[in-house]
């Protein structure tokens, strides 16, 4: 499909015409265009370009394999973040006139997977974008296009080629088979001009589409591009072929008169089938094939042959309902129909939505917890130096009783605080005298208070700190230290 | 709050009370060896105005410890009939005349006057208590509560300091009337005596011709009088906080509530040690009560109050289960 594909055609006025799985069977869904610009172009059919063959290879056209042309075709799809550029998908967009060209941005969601990305002609950037509906998207990016506006005629006297270009990519793009009918052929249907178009390029090149749509006879039944003279024999034959061969024979056509061109492949779809809403549905009916030619400042310009003579049926228009569901599904809106599966995402949605508010609640918490009991446990610590007269004592003490919990040491439960001061004499003598003065201030007689002096309370509690120092290693501190919480387990 | 006011002399009496422990510790410590801890509870009783059951073996050194005491107070009243110590060896046929004293005829003057008999004495040593008859017991029990005698309806006051040390033996009960839990809850401590450590030992027969030539006789003794104004020093001036009367509360209802006690102990017991942790607590040089005594004295004070489930027989270990929860939020307070 992709070489030659079961390309589409347009005949006449441009309807495509269903390919090859023709009149049995419906046409499925492939993609679904959102346009975030409201765009309708003057000729009535948006053109979604896949990949181009611009490469004479000495028998036929193929995809160019030199890197030199064919810049502006993304050569795979956009990756979230630096690769978002448009050199990250391999766009080197044309130079154009911004006169005639405006700014379309569009989303593409894949219905079903393709080998390279599918944009609106002309494609300037590729962005990745969230898959807004995993279950009916594989995948979605968003298009950036240059597209043209206003009429062909307004092209008249533009030269044919980018004068920047170098020799090389000039024969690239205008390198025509060898057999001299070609030439002989495009120069007769260029004879038919008037005189004053008979040397402009579009004048020449909408001559040769013309011609080849009053000669030519659009059908299904010749699909097939099997050998290398296959076009030659339809141009030359009896001119009865489908988009591709149509394709190619006015590429070759423009290209022996000197006019750069290619064959694009990709979908071309009816204007009218956007049924005024922003989303456009592409069907594999819509696949198709087309020349494009090169206009200075305005880049590559399709080229569409639409035979008058067709033996099949326009494509039928894209279920309406079907793009609109999908429309909202790309949008990220809530569509009220089809039970089933979409009851069961929306569960999963909301418990997901749930999941997420409670770790974040949780987390919050937890962060919140973690500050609080670090600033309680600064706060106790500096108990000794900051605070009333009143309860110095207990700020103390109880700053002594969180230095011991940081290196691990707890009174067991049911201890007395003498007992422990007792247990840890040895290592923690300060502790004895720090108890005492609690002790004595928390039960002794309040007629009588004999509260201890601030210097002397500090320099026990500093001998406890020195004391834990000597006998505790640096590793044990340091953990103490860092953990906020060691203070709660005081009793 | 307590808004009365200290008398200035606090302090000094504080100090008297607790010099007056030291030198009492002292002296009993030089009279008999590694019985600190006797030593120590059986001087708190006296500071607390308590009696002592001491249940031990015969020649464990309970009549050295109470004759030392007695030696170690000082009788400020040599005219009055009371002496400073005796000893009272309780018999199946004693009778409470025997102890409590008698009323006579005296022919020179033709009346009848009483004759006071052993409890007349500041400290008494009352060996093997449940050797003689409960009527004897009741008698003497009755002393220890009222600080009296009655006899032929007349009672007879005892001496304000009267201290008894009474002892039984835990083994050979054949022919004996062992005391009800309701008389033992007459007494403040019940002591356990167990035998003295090895080095303790050693240093009893090392000591022993030093001690019997010299009883200490060089030690400082106190007087009576300062003993008495020492026990209401401590009654008057050491604190018990509310917290301390919460914890005991809640100590004796966990007790009672406790599957492994059949019998509780009693609001008295919780009364009486009031003045015996002010005691302990003096000892240790405070002039407030802490947890720590509370711990300390809670087995002395309650276990031989209480009556234990059949199968469970460490009334101590009993006692600090159930109040180790009291005891805990007590401690907590105090970082309050």
């Amino acid at each position: 499909m992709e070489q030659d594909p079961n390309g589409k055609e347009k005949p006449r006025q441009k309807p495509p015409e269903p390919e090859d799985k023709g009149e049995q069977g419906q046409p499925k869904p492939v993609a679904l265009v959102l346009f975030h610009d409201d765009f309708t172009p003057t000729d009535g059919f948006y053109y979604f370009r896949q990949k181009t063959m611009s490469m004479f290879n000495g028998a036929r056209l193929v995809p160019d394999t030199t890197g030199l042309a064919d810049r502006d075709v993304p050569s795979r799809f956009p990756a979230a973040g630096p690769e978002a550029q448009p050199g990250g998908v391999g766009i080197v967009p044309e130079p154009t006139d911004s006169s005639l060209t405006r700014t379309v941005r569009t989303t593409v969601n894949l219905i079903i997977a393709h080998p390279l990305p599918i944009g609106l002609i002309n494609p300037t950037r590729m962005e990745a974008s969230g898959n807004p509906d995993p279950y009916h998207f594989v995948r979605a990016y968003k298009v950036e296009s240059a597209a043209f506006i206003g009429d062909l005629s307004t092209l008249m006297g533009r030269r044919a080629g980018n004068p920047l270009w170098s020799r090389q990519v000039w024969s690239h793009y205008t390198r025509t088979p060898e057999d001299p009918r070609y030439r002989r052929l495009a120069t007769e249907i260029v004879g038919r001009l008037q005189e004053q178009y008979r040397e402009d390029p579009l004048a020449q090149a909408v001559m040769v589409k013309l011609w080849l749509e009053t000669e030519g006879t659009y059908s299904l039944s010749q699909r097939i591009l099997d050998s290398d003279d296959a076009v030659a024999r339809f141009l030359f034959g009896d001119k009865v072929g489908y988009c591709v061969h149509f394709a190619h024979a006015a590429t070759h056509l423009v290209r022996s008169l000197g006019i750069p061109a290619r064959v694009a492949t990709g979908y071309a779809a009816d204007a009218r089938y956007r049924f005024e809403g922003s989303a456009l549905l592409l069907q594999d009916a819509n696949s198709h094939a087309w020349c494009e030619i090169y206009l200075e400042g305005v880049g590559w310009v399709p080229l569409d042959v639409s035979p008058q003579r067709t033996d099949a049926r326009p494509p039928p228009p894209p279920d309406a309902d079907l793009q609109r569901m999908l429309g909202q599904l790309a949008r990220k809106e809530a569509p009220s129909q089809e039970g089933r599966p979409q009851a069961k995402r929306d569960l999963n949605a909301l418990a997901r939505k749930a999941l997420a508010v409670l770790a974040r609640g949780a987390g919050i918490l937890l962060v919140l917890g973690i500050l609080a009991a670090g600033v309680g446990k600064v706060v106790r610590r500096l108990g000794p130096y900051v605070g009333p007269e009143s309860t110095r004592t207990l700020r103390t003490f109880r700053a002594a009783l969180d230095c011991l919990a940081d290196v691990g040491v707890l009174r067991p439960f049911g201890d007395t605080r003498e007992r422990f001061a007792r247990d840890q004499g040895n290592r923690f003598e300060a502790l004895a005298p720090l108890t005492e003065f609690r002790m004595r201030e928390a039960l002794g007689d309040p007629r009588n208070p004999s509260p201890p002096e601030a210097r002397e309370l500090l320099e026990h509690y500093r001998n406890l700190a020195r004391q834990i120092r000597r006998s505790t290693p640096f590793w044990r501190r340091l953990l103490g230290l860092l953990n906020p919480f060691s203070w709660l387990f005081v009793r | 709050m307590n808004t009365s006011t200290i008398p200035a002399n606090r302090g000094t009496l504080l100090d008297q009370a607790y010099e007056l422990a030291q030198t009492l510790e002292r002296r009993l410590q030089h009279a008999i060896r590694g019985r600190e801890a006797v030593i120590d509870l059986l001087l708190t009783a006296l500071l607390a105005d308590g009696h002592v059951l001491l249940e031990d073996y015969p020649g464990s050194g309970k009549t050295t410890l109470a004759k030392a005491l007695g030696d170690s107070i000082e009788d400020d009243q040599p005219h009055d009939e009371i002496v400073a110590f005796r000893r009272i060896q309780f018999t199946p046929d004693l009778l409470p005349s025997d102890i409590t004293g008698v009323t006579v005829f005296d022919p020179d003057t033709g009346s009848f006057s009483f004759r006071p008999g052993p409890l007349f004495a500041h400290i008494v040593l009352a060996d093997e208590i449940n050797r003689t008859s409960p009527k004897v017991q009741a008698a003497m029990l009755e002393a220890m509560a009222e600080k009296q005698v009655t006899v032929d309806n007349v009672s007879h006051p005892l001496d304000e300091l009267f201290f008894v040390v009474a002892t039984q033996n835990p083994r050979d009960q054949a022919g004996t009337y062992p005391l009800p839990v309701a008389q033992h809850d007459r007494f403040l401590f019940k002591i356990r005596m167990d035998y003295i450590e090895r080095e303790a030992e050693l240093d009893v027969l090392r000591s022993a011709r030093e001690r019997r030539q010299a009883p200490g006789q060089e030690l400082p003794r106190v007087s009576r009088s300062a003993v008495v104004l020492a026990r209401r020093t401590v009654e008057s001036f050491v604190h018990v906080d509310e917290r301390i009367h919460t914890c005991l509360v809640d100590m004796a209802r966990s007790i009672r509530e406790s599957p492994h006690v059949t019998q509780g102990v009693s609001t008295r017991s919780l009364v009486l040690m009031l003045p015996a942790l002010q005691a302990c607590a003096l000892k240790r040089g405070r002039d407030y009560v802490t947890a720590e005594d509370v711990a300390y004295l809670a087995p002395f004070v309650f276990a031989h109050r209480m009556e234990l489930a059949p199968g469970i027989d460490d009334a101590s270990e009993v006692i600090r289960e159930c109040t180790r929860p009291a005891m805990e939020i007590l401690t907590r307070s105090t970082l309050r």
